[in-house]
């Protein structure tokens, strides 16, 4: 299930609960604002000293530059969405007796508010708009202090999704010219976690991404996540055994959702039951008595989607059944006729992903238009089938150990791959002459990080590396902001103070990381 | 001019239903639009799709209630405007509506019938019934209505951050509803 689901079933509860809700005057506890003015005072009493004692514990304060340090307000900044900090250039080889200087600017135009239009013909409308987003420039001057010409691989990595890719990855230039540059995908950053507020402390049915600087610090201190980017991505050649059912021919009747049930029976010693286009099943290791349903077969705007059974290691023992039932519960006692074309066949597991995949990413429910053609010019499609062979490979049914999210076989669960956020990491080769220096800058846009409720809700976070990951030695490191019109510094750890004009700052290499919260004014 | 006599227009094919739905409901809409759209060009739109909607299905359609009838079709027609629409960042209302409602979403579905929208309505339409009313209203409100978590402060006498602390609440409250109800292990 996810958020769509949960929104239509809220459309969906009974009308009298709207039509009372509408009507509902609330009780207003009138003792709490007597008491709420007396608890103000308190908390403002409480929050200055705290606010003060705060600074002074902080190096930057007061301090136009530099200074930060790992204690201090940032460790205790976690968001629900995070977008993880800008990390540094690094490179892989060749890189001693090479230094760099870094600067690094947040542009916040896309704070800028815009008028857009939409429609056609005499019918345009227009509306205001802006971006939660800075355009990040992250310069590198790399100087050889050789007698020699020192030839670098070097990685530019940038945190993203996939999804996110087709918007925000980096454009990268060498020396004003534009890299041409090998993308490597690293693994999800984040884990899983058990059920929320169940005894289940080693389940994995959440996600659980990472949602501090600290989670990333962990993750990228040593080069093996790094490395493990570096490998190519799978392909699943394993012959798999496919059942595939469409055709669906409804009986005429009065079912508000009329379903279709094929049941069946494996040996789940041997068989892995995967599928396709099912919304529902019952899996039952201990009698090996499986069945997946396709329900809304009476859609009167499309047609009703194939479902696919895909067996793997082993076969449907003795004959499937196909039952149709009212609605999506499959209960005995709403039985209705229904008929369907099952077609068996054998593939590979890997050529049934491709046909997932472009399926997949040819539907403009999922992907509209603009967003798919943007991601496809962003990664190369095998780069996407590698990726949900992966995917099935370290998390799914083909794994030794699925996580409980994908235990089910849902292989839709494959496209979980290309949402979650990861490091991707450009690759390209330059040669600093000896003696000489080369320029190197990746422009990106940066999402903000963000709260959907609390203190933070109204404002989003951006934060820098200064050496997480790196492999190159830096000689200085500075950071600016341009384009702040728009909007209003509420606290940051660089120390800008864009009310006085300090928008640029070095930074202390000694501190790992710097961060900024910003709000759009008004 | 009472809901039964707006539908018998819809069933006469009269295009006064139309003026008559928006003199009776076209204030509602129009809030409950612009709270999942957040700009009132959309919500406008959206509103007069409702009512495209609306003359479309009725007849056959006859509802109990023409108010949520009309409802929920404005925010079926908000959220798939909304998703069309995501990569344009516009739709601030149902966004933050979606990502409020992620805190609710148990974890995995396991038992057949979980995906069914009406199993869900069900679901949680007992775990309605089991709040008081002032919290299924303050519920409704937000998750239904879209109305924002300020108004609703202001409604029941509290900050606003006592206001997002108690939907917190409930939207914790629901998770354990859905995940006893089979929607998860």
């Amino acid at each position: 299930m996810n958020t769509r689901a949960l929104y239509d079933g809220i459309t969906d509860i009974p009308d009298e609960m709207i039509e009372e809700a509408g009507a509902h005057r609330f009780r207003k506890s009138r003792p709490w604002i007597k008491f709420a003015a007396a608890a103000a005072a308190v908390a403002v009493a409480v929050g200055v000293g705290g606010v003060v004692s705060g600074r002074i514990q902080t190096p930057f304060s007061g301090a136009g530059a530099g200074g930060g340090g790992t204690a201090g307000p940032e460790n205790g900044y976690s968001y629900m969405s995070y977008v993880g900090p800008v990390l540094p250039l690094t490179a892989v080889s060749g890189a001693e007796g090479v230094t760099a200087e870094r600067s690094v600017d947040f542009d916040f135009s896309p704070y800028k508010t815009r008028t857009e239009t939409y429609g056609e013909g005499e019918d345009i409308h227009s509306y205001e708009t802006w971006d939660s987003a800075a355009i990040v420039t992250d310069a590198y001057t790399l100087r050889n202090e050789t007698d020699e010409d020192k030839t670098l691989s070097l990685l530019y990595p940038a945190i993203l999704s996939f999804r996110d890719a087709a918007d925000c990855l980096p454009t990268v230039t060498v020396d004003g010219r534009e890299a041409e540059t090998a993308l490597h995908i690293g693994a999800y950053t984040g884990g899983y976690r058990g059920v929320s507020g169940a005894d289940d402390p080693d389940g994995s049915a959440n996600l659980d991404p990472i949602r501090s600087w600290e989670g990333y610090r962990a993750l990228l201190s040593d080069d093996g996540y790094r490395r493990s980017a570096m490998e190519p991505l799978p392909e699943l050649t394993v012959p798999v055994t496919v059942y595939r059912v469409d055709g669906y021919e409804v009986a005429p009747t009065d079912a508000v959702n009329p379903s279709l049930k094929m049941s069946f029976r494996v040996d789940p010693e041997t068989t892995r039951v995967m599928s396709w286009g099912a919304n529902a099943l019952s899996n039952d290791a201990a009698t090996g008595q499986y069945s997946r349903l396709v329900g809304g077969l009476d859609n009167l705007y499309r047609q009703p989607e194939p479902m696919y059974v895909i067996l793997y290691g082993g076969d449907i023992i003795g004959d499937y059944s196909l039952q149709g039932y009212k609605n999506a519960g499959g209960d005995p006692g709403t039985e209705i006729d229904v008929t369907a074309t099952v077609t068996r066949y054998e593939t590979t597991l890997d050529e049934l992903l491709r046909q997932l995949v472009d399926e997949q990413m040819s539907d403009e429910r999922i992907y509209p238009e603009g967003e798919r053609d943007a991601l496809m010019f962003a990664v190369p499609r095998e780069t996407l089938y590698g990726l949900a062979a992966q995917f099935l490979l370290e998390y799914g049914l083909m794994s030794d150990a699925p996580k409980d999210r994908y235990a089910f076989g849902h292989l839709e669960h494959v496209f979980e791959a290309f949402s979650l956020q990861r490091v991707l990491y450009l690759a390209f080769d330059v040669t600093v002459p000896a003696g000489g220096s080369t320029d190197i800058t990746a422009v990106m846009r940066r999402d903000g990080s963000r709260d959907y409720i609390g203190p933070k809700m109204y404002s989003e976070g951006y934060d820098l590396a200064t050496r997480l990951g790196s492999m190159l030695l830096f000689a200085e490191q500075r950071a600016s902001v341009s384009h702040t019109e728009e909007i209003e510094m509420v606290e940051n750890s660089f120390g800008f103070d864009i009310d006085s004009g300090l928008t640029a700052v070095t930074l202390d290499p000694a501190v790992e990381h710097y961060w900024m919260q910003v709000a759009k004014k008004g | 001019m009472d809901d039964a006599a707006i539908i018998d227009l819809y069933f006469a094919r009269s295009e006064n239903a139309i003026s008559e739905t928006d003199r009776q409901y076209g204030a509602y809409l129009r809030r409950v639009a612009l709270n999942l759209l957040s700009l009132r060009e959309d919500a406008e739109e959206c509103v007069n799709d409702t009512y495209h909607a609306a003359w479309n299905a009725m007849p056959p359609e006859r509802p109990l209630s023409l108010r949520a009838f009309l409802g929920r079709i404005t925010r079926n027609l908000a959220v798939a405007r909304w998703r069309n629409a995501h990569a344009q960042k516009r739709f601030a209302g149902v966004e933050t509506l979606l990502s409020e409602l992620g805190d609710c979403l148990p974890a995995r579905e396991d038992t057949e019938g979980a995906f069914e929208r009406r199993a869900l309505a069900e679901c949680l339409t007992a775990w309605l019934r089991e709040l008081s009313a002032d919290d299924r209203a303050l519920f409704i409100r937000r998750y239904w209505y879209g109305d924002a978590v300020k108004t609703l402060a202001m409604k029941c006498g509290v900050g606003e951050n006592g206001m997002a602390q108690r939907l917190r609440r409930l939207r914790e409250k629901l998770k354990a509803a859905l995940e006893e109800g089979g929607f998860s292990v």
